[in-house]
């Protein structure tokens, strides 16, 4: 099933031109890594998928972008953004507890009753892989928490307002190969139940996560393709010099 | 080569330290020495008296009128400076209309006071018929305070890290919930410190309330409409009219003392606030 269609997409800040005509399906349930050279325009192809891009001076967009067949730039920005979770390349954790970290969401949606609020921290935290780590500790700050952990406390605060689907821009790119393997493991999880795209800068991450992998260059979507096919059997010549190391 | 350019450096920022530090000590010792002795317990707790009024008693009612002054300023000032500031850094997109404003706040506290004085004497004094009043000075104050209090406020705003906005927004959250979660409980210390500083600056201005509601004598009742003693005026006239130096001199010292109260309530406050978000 499709999650995403994005239709003659284009976008600009001021005048130069960041996305060129992008045409392109996501899959539902299913990872999708975006990959390129740095200024291709992977980010704001992402953050266009819920809305952020607009948080930055003379962003000018033409196209259409549905979510499971919902055009999310026909209501209020903040009501796409609610739905669909973004996470930062760096963590950031909001000056609260930790438990209010993640309760940052839902307190906002309105959610009052203790129980609730209660599992959603459990929930949350569990599905981040972090709820071990910190289960004793719910009421300690949130700045108290290693890089790792506050990139998983990103993820559980996303969650937790029951997300549609999850953006990840580069999420481990600050983070330690243990944190990383933690975070990775953690996203195949949570493809079981809903679609991830995740910018990434590295490409052993895109071929040890993604189901499929997107490459971009210059503000166009140049090939797309099952992960292993764009590793193993490219069929656009720009796509086999990236993944050999020839541009990036 | 470098290395005399940073000898050369040092040597002018402890050069530039000193200077500063030297000019505050001198000047409060300078004040301590010829102030010092007429500033008594009988002097803030007396009314000027004597002839001419000043050469005997104290200075209450000067003290009191300055209170009365900043009390009035702050609540002209307060909301309208926290609304705006709050206005330009969380809410305002960047446009023709944010950057006016800017322009506009930033030229208002350029103003010089004694021409806001003189626009709050022709507006209130004159035409509203307050007379040289308590409410002229104040309102007077305020306006001139206000621009001041708006730059900083907006400066403890955005000093606010930006990633949490990002967060937030990115959750949807709208921009009250933002300030009133996040950016207020981590800037208002700063901003109480920024009021704190702006009532500082209300205190010593002499120009503005000169022309629109100070009086050599009252007795600062606290009535809105009659004329009040403040600190820097009185000052201002026992030492021009050679009424009593030594009065003088204790007059500026207590202003000083006052002022230094303020800034360092400040400072403790912005310095308790990083040490304990570190």
């Amino acid at each position: 099933m499709t999650a995403i269609n994005i239709t003659d997409w284009n976008t600009w800040y001021g005048d130069f031109q960041v996305l060129n005509n992008i045409n392109s399906e996501f899959k539902d349930k299913s990872i999708t890594a975006i990959v390129g050279p740095s200024g291709c325009g992977k980010t704001t192809l992402l953050r266009s998928l819920n809305r952020t891009a607009e948080l930055t001076d003379n962003f000018r967009y033409e196209g259409s972008i549905l979510v499971y067949g919902h055009n999310i730039y026909a209501d209020k920005a903040e009501d796409a953004r609610r739905h669909i979770g973004l996470v930062y390349q760096t963590p950031v954790a909001l000056p609260l507890s930790i438990q209010e970290n993640v309760l940052f969401g839902p307190r906002y949606y309105g959610e009052r009753k203790r129980d609730r609020l209660t599992a959603i921290v459990e929930n949350c935290l569990t599905q981040a892989a972090l709820w071990d780590e910190v289960k004793d500790k719910l009421n300690k700050p949130a700045f108290e928490l290693s890089g790792g952990q506050k990139q998983r406390l990103s993820i559980a605060r996303a969650l937790a307002v029951n997300p549609q689907l999850l953006l990840l821009d580069e999420p481990c790119s600050s983070l330690d190969p243990l944190s990383t393997g933690l975070i990775e493991e953690l996203l195949v999880k949570l493809a079981m139940n809903l679609p991830i795209i995740i910018v990434t800068h590295n490409l052993f991450q895109a071929r040890r996560i993604a189901n499929e992998t997107v490459f971009m260059l210059n503000g166009k979507i140049i090939e797309k393709d099952l992960t292993q096919t764009m590793f193993n059997n490219p069929s656009n010549e720009a796509t086999r010099s990236f993944f050999s190391g020839a541009i990036g | 080569m470098n290395k005399v350019i940073d000898s050369f450096l040092i040597i002018i920022f402890w050069g530039s330290g000193l200077f500063l530090l030297l000019s505050l000590i001198s000047l409060i010792a300078y004040l301590i020495v010829q102030g010092g002795s007429a500033l008594s317990l009988d002097f803030l707790r007396l009314s000027p008296a004597g002839s001419p009024l000043g050469t005997e008693g104290g200075i209450l009612p000067a003290i009191r009128g300055t209170l009365h002054l900043i009390l009035i300023a702050l609540t002209v000032a307060i909301i309208p400076a926290l609304f705006t500031g709050i206005y330009l850094t969380e809410y305002a997109q960047p446009s023709f209309l944010l950057n006016t404003m800017e322009v506009l706040i930033q030229s208002m506290a350029g103003v010089p006071s004694i021409i806001t004085g003189l626009f709050v004497y022709a507006w209130g004094v004159v035409q509203l018929g307050w007379g040289i009043s308590l409410l002229a000075g104040g309102i007077a104050l305020g306006i001139m305070i206000f621009p001041v209090m708006v730059i900083s406020i907006r400066d403890c705003l955005r000093a606010v890290d930006s990633d949490y906005r990002l967060a937030g927004a990115a959750l949807g959250v709208s921009p009250a919930y933002m300030l009133w979660r996040i950016i207020l409980p981590q800037s208002w210390r700063a901003i109480i410190s920024s009021i704190l500083l702006a009532m500082g600056y209300a205190a010593g201005a002499t120009a503005p309330i000169m022309v629109t509601a100070a009086a050599i004598s009252s007795p600062t009742s606290g009535n809105l409409l009659e004329p009040v003693m403040a600190l820097p005026y009185h000052l201002y006239i026992l030492f021009n009219e050679h009424i009593s130096l030594d009065n003088a001199y204790a007059t500026a010292l207590l202003l000083v003392i006052m002022l230094l109260i303020l800034n360092s309530a400040a400072l403790a406050l912005t310095h308790n606030g990083t040490k304990s978000r570190r």
